[in-house]
């Protein structure tokens, strides 16, 4: 009997290989997919007094060709990749976007001043005039192009980052499910064979969560694994898939904090994000996009401010004093208060008077500002180094309604405002709270908001109206030391419009040692040199990651040639079963036949 | 090593995609003919690139300003190329005036030539860029540089102070002309017409148009005696505002020589409350506080954009000091000094008439008479009426009887005290009693019925008095001056031009240089490039055969 039983046990072996073998064959292509094989145990011999007589075999298991340490490698590699591809990704566009040259605001810089240049030489002239009217405005325009692209390319990340966080949370909530079939499964076979591509999946799925996130993962000696961010908080334990969410920050509704929420508590995960596309686009919004923009509006403020003071100080062709050339409506300086105040201080913040704060436009800065309030003292904290300036309120004289006062530095100098005026109601009603705290925002949009006031090309201020010596060429000084001024219109005088083109050649900004075109420059350079650093990285982590799923692949991959040739091997292994079959029929029959006779 | 079916099939693909991506990368290169396309293809050349572009804007800026400030300075060439010959020629007339004795008809003829001479000049003076703005007149490029003023019968330069300049290089700042002020009106003078003071210095400078205008009024027999002037210093083109919602109220007072009783002098307390909107408007001012009490002696006027106070009074006697009445800004505004004060140049002659012959009588007045007007500066004359035969043989009989019988006539009639003939002077002096200003002699001739004796003496008609030589000779000595500064000032516009072809040249020659490092940092060398996309087409070549042939290589194909 035991040939017949031997033999379909090789048969039913057979079977089962050829179909693990067509299984593999089938699942070629499917990404993650991990080989699987026949695990075969040779049956227990009978004991006969000839010896152990061999009974045929059993398919013990069908495991799955996979290494938990190439899975984790794979990970990393994949979290590394996945955050400077996604950075490298919109950097190139912004790099994109600087490219070209008629989008960038060096050459609208350069234009504008040239044809400040061309009043300079022409001063009565009515056309060269109107020329630097409409150079100022495709100047503004310049700038109001580059800083929406730059606002698209904020709501373009606000978008990514929440279709994002839908991927990650049905990953989270697949691995949880897969958590529990696994562990099911593991449990029906009292752990003894495991459920290979609820596996795949699941260690699909963890590939696919870390490209989006650096996550880490724990084992659980049930079969479940859990999934934790950076620091712990877990996105995926047992059973359970947490959801990620957004929300607005503090101050600026759009800026998204990412929040992770649990049934009992919501808590803010920005800062504990380092890996993944997630990281990216973040490292993206701080490194090149943020820069970017407070870069532009520096340009956009300190020009406006440089130019205005001159303009302000020289005389249009009818004698009268210049009026503001660049202008930023009615809310100079954005303000954003904290969703957290409970005091009701209004705080206004100009662009200050470079007449009274000298060399205010060099004190500009990129970064933003916090102004805070202790209950008994103000202190304004620059958000990129946190160093604080201790600020006295100085009530306005005369009382304004409702009563206000202007912020100022306590020791001044060493300290300076960088380049604006704070003003602050203190009135019953209007004044702020102990912890009550403000984002001041002095170059964030300026670009944005430039505009040219003036229209009519007649008030452009070329005349200084300054009255010279006609034989020494020197400034007339009245008695207190002054230049004494030409109450009329100086059609010739082009000496303010020489101050007014030659401040393309000043360094007025940061402390004096930037130019608006240096800037600019600045603005090309970090982005490129970033975005450059990013595609190397991009390479160099592709090849890593490549190499690293080289290794895995040709551990799990599925081979064809191989499987070919398995193929042939279970077919020829199962055409002997079925051979020895007809075989014990063959010695069947001759018994049967023998008995007859 | 193992590999899976898979991963080979994607690792033909990685290799295509790789080969493929470098080959639309230099494609890219080719078609736009950059090496750096992006930013990040190279930083710092991308930021060196911008600032290369934006020297190169600069510098071609530059040329620009040099372009416009070209013409002008050419056509300020041209303009006082135009003066120079004006007053060569000028001096050639001066010298034909001062030369021969010349009959008045002559005198005029030369007068009218001067005249239009002096318009033209006035022309030049004014010429007008291609945009109509006055080459000379300065910051006040609207106005003329020069204007007629109907109260002082001069040519004021009414242009503003400061000259334009350009900017041609980063630090390099050019006028683009000069002002008419410093070319036609800064010029030293040997005349006592001479601009007379500012702030109480003299100055000795007369403008061009000053002199032609004195010298045509010489060879006209008009002349003018200095006034005691004070000039203000400061540009008040636009008045002031001495409301007192402007600067409040302000005082000073002017003292001139009184005339009818030297050396007293008069004194005139000038309050100025209202708000002025033009200099003109402060004069009137002033002139109506001062003719509001006789006797008037002295005027305020203008003098293009400055203002001056002048004595009615002229010749030695005439002098004027200005002080502060104690409140206001009037002194610092108008540019006067207090306390300072001016007297007039000028020593006092008689004026005189001296014929040019000695007398070769006889003369027969008996059929034909001749009849003529001695004219005294009041307007005053007497007619002189000659009928004798003055055929004695003693000559000094027929010039004493010519003297008594002309002296004679004069005796009684209305310029009797005022001119008289010296009888002892041969040929004949007509002289003034009183010398001064006011002391004027003219002998005329309207109802050309003395021409005999005109011709016998050597008189000329309708001339007079008493310093025609010397005014003419200071016209011609200023004229000399006048021109020899007009040479400085076309040497000084002839050095701009050069400046200018320099930086030209200076500037193309460094847009050149910035253009070619330009060019090195992001153009493409399209050879290496060319062969580049070479390799690089037969890589992907390669690529795409390797894939196909490794995809076509299975067991199942022999199953």
């Amino acid at each position: 009997m035991s040939l017949l039983g031997s033999s379909i046990s090789g048969l039913i072996s057979s079977q089962v290989a050829l179909e693990t073998t067509s299984h593999n064959i089938a699942n070629v292509n499917k990404e993650g997919y991990s080989r699987q094989r026949v695990e075969l145990g040779t049956r227990l011999p009978e004991y006969t007094g000839g010896g152990y007589v061999g009974q045929g075999v059993d398919v013990e298991n069908i495991t799955r060709s996979h290494s938990e340490f190439l899975n984790e490698q794979l990970r990393d590699s994949a979290s590394v990749l996945g955050e400077v591809k996604q950075y490298s990704f919109m950097a190139s566009q912004i790099d994109d976007l600087l490219a070209d040259p008629d989008t960038g605001v060096a050459p609208a810089l350069s234009s504008f001043f040239n044809s400040v240049s061309g009043v300079a030489n022409d001063p009565s002239s009515t056309p060269a005039r109107q020329v630097m009217l409409t150079e100022s405005e495709i100047l503004v325009q310049r700038l109001h192009t580059m800083g929406e692209r730059l606002d698209t390319k904020r709501d373009q990340l606000n978008t990514d980052l929440k279709v994002m966080l839908g991927d990650l949370n049905s990953a989270a909530t697949a691995i949880a499910d897969l958590n529990v079939k696994i562990v099911s499964a593991l449990g029906k076979s009292s752990g003894e064979q495991q459920p290979n591509d609820l596996m795949d999946e699941r260690d699909q799925l963890l590939l696919e969560l870390s490209e989006k996130v650096d996550i880490n993962i724990l084992q659980q000696a049930d079969g479940s694994v859990s999934v934790f961010l950076g620091q712990g908080q877990a996105i995926v334990l047992n059973a359970v898939g947490y959801t990620f969410g957004t929300q607005a920050s503090e101050f600026d509704p759009n800026r998204l904090e990412i929040t992770l929420d649990s049934p009992n508590s919501k808590q803010v995960v920005t800062s504990v994000i380092t890996g993944g596309e997630m990281a990216g686009l973040l490292r993206f919004r701080d490194e090149v996009l943020d820069p970017a923009q407070k870069k532009l509006g520096l340009i956009a403020a300190g020009l406006a401010m440089d130019f205005n003071q001159i303009h302000q100080n020289g005389y249009d062709l009818d004698g009268a004093a210049g009026e503001r050339y660049f202008d930023f409506g009615t809310v100079e300086v954005p303000v954003l208060y904290s969703r957290l105040n409970t005091g009701t201080a209004q705080v206004t913040v100009t662009y200050s008077d470079p007449d009274v704060d000298i060399g205010a436009a060099g004190r500009l800065d990129f970064s933003d500002y916090t102004l805070e309030f202790d209950g008994a003292n103000y202190s304004l904290i620059r958000n990129a180094d946190k160093s604080s300036i201790a600020l006295t309120a100085t009530a306005v004289v005369p009382a304004t309604v409702p009563a206000s006062a202007t912020l100022a530095p306590t020791t001044s100098p060493p300290d300076y405002l960088p380049g604006i005026a704070i003003n602050i109601t203190t009135d019953v009603g209007f004044s702020a709270a102990a912890g009550d705290s403000f984002l001041v925002r002095p170059s964030f949009d300026a670009a944005n908001k430039i505009d040219t006031t003036l229209v009519d090309a007649r008030k452009i201020a070329a005349a200084t109206n300054v009255e010279v010596d006609p034989v020494t060429g020197q400034d007339v000084l009245d008695g207190g030391g002054n230049p004494v001024i030409i109450n009329g219109p100086m059609p010739g005088d082009n000496r303010n419009a020489i101050l007014l083109a030659n401040l393309v050649n000043q360094s007025t900004l940061s402390n004096g040692t930037s130019s608006y075109a240096d800037i600019s420059s600045e603005i090309i350079s970090d982005v490129g040199t970033l975005t450059h650093a990013a595609k190397v990285a991009t390479k160099a982590q592709e090849v890593l990651f490549n190499h690293t799923k080289g290794e895995k692949e040709s551990l799990t991959g599925v081979n064809l040639d191989e499987e070919a040739a398995n193929l042939i091997k279970f077919q020829q292994s199962y055409q002997a079963a079925a051979q020895a079959i007809s075989i014990s029929s063959t010695i069947f029959d001759a018994l049967i036949g023998a008995v007859r006779r | 090593m193992r590999i899976s079916t898979n991963w080979s099939q994607q690792l033909g693909v990685i290799a295509m995609t790789d080969q493929h991506s470098k080959l639309t990368r230099i494609q890219e290169e080719l078609s736009t003919g950059l090496k750096v396309i992006r930013p990040s293809d190279d930083p710092i050349g991308s930021v060196r690139m911008a600032d290369l572009q934006v020297s190169i804007t600069k510098t071609e800026q530059y040329d620009r300003n040099i372009n416009m400030a070209k013409p002008r300075l050419e056509a300020e060439e041209t303009a006082i190329q135009g003066a120079e010959d004006i007053i060569m020629r000028t001096q050639d007339l001066t010298l034909q005036a001062l030369n021969a004795p010349m009959s008045t008809s002559d005198r005029l003829a030369i007068k009218f030539e001067v005249d239009e001479l002096l318009q033209e000049l006035v022309g030049l003076a004014n010429t007008r860029d291609s945009n109509g703005e006055y080459i000379f007149s300065g910051d006040l490029s609207d106005n003329p540089a020069y204007t007629y003023n109907s109260v002082t019968h001069e040519y004021d330069y009414s242009g503003g102070f400061d000259q334009r300049k350009l900017q041609i290089a980063t630090d390099r700042k050019i006028p683009d002309g000069d002002i008419g002020f410093n070319v036609f009106s800064n010029i030293d003078s040997v005349s006592q017409e001479a601009e007379a003071t500012v702030n109480g210095t003299e100055i000795g400078k007369r403008s061009l148009f000053a002199t032609l205008q004195a010298l045509a009024g010489a060879l006209s027999s008009s002349f003018k005696q200095p006034n005691a002037t004070l000039t203000g210093d400061r540009f008040v083109k636009y008045g002031m505002d001495y409301s007192a919602a402007g600067k409040g109220a302000t005082s000073f007072s002017l003292t001139s020589d009184n005339p009818a009783a030297p050396p007293a002098t008069i004194t005139e307390n000038i309050t100025l409350n209202t708000n002025f909107d033009s200099l003109q408007s402060v004069v009137d001012e002033i002139n109506t506080q001062i003719n509001s009490a006789a006797p008037i002696t002295m005027r305020a006027q203008l003098n293009g954009n400055q203002i001056e106070f002048v004595s009615l009074t002229e010749g030695a006697q005439s002098s004027i000091s200005i002080a502060n009445g104690g409140s206001g800004d009037f002194m610092a505004d108008f540019g006067f000094v207090s306390g300072t004060n001016d007297s007039a140049l000028g020593v006092d002659v008689n004026a005189s008439v001296t014929a040019s012959k000695q007398h070769p009588f006889p003369f027969d007045y008996s059929t034909s008479p001749a009849t003529f007007d001695i004219v005294a500066d009041d307007g005053s004359f007497a007619t002189i009426n000659l009928t004798a035969n003055y055929n004695d043989p003693s000559y000094a009989v027929n010039f004493a009887n010519l003297v008594s019988d002309i002296q004679a006539q004069i005796t009684g009639s209305a310029i009797d005290g005022k001119i008289q003939l010296n009888s002892t002077e041969d040929p004949l002096v007509f002289e003034g009693v009183v010398p001064g200003g006011s002391s004027s002699v003219q002998i005329k001739d309207d109802l050309n019925q003395g021409a005999s004796f005109f011709d016998n003496v050597g008189l000329v008609s309708g001339v007079l008095n008493r310093d025609y030589e010397q005014v003419t000779q200071n016209a011609l000595d200023d004229l000399g001056t006048a021109l020899e500064h007009l040479v400085q000032v076309k040497a000084g516009i002839g050095a701009k031009l050069n400046a200018f072809d320099d930086q030209v040249l200076l500037n193309e020659k460094f847009v050149l240089d910035l253009k070619t490092t330009l060019s090195e940092v992001k153009d493409l060398d399209f050879t290496e490039a060319i062969s580049r996309f070479n390799m690089q087409q037969a890589s992907f070549q390669a690529a795409q055969q390797a894939y196909a042939k490794v995809q076509g290589l299975t067991l199942f194909n022999f199953i």
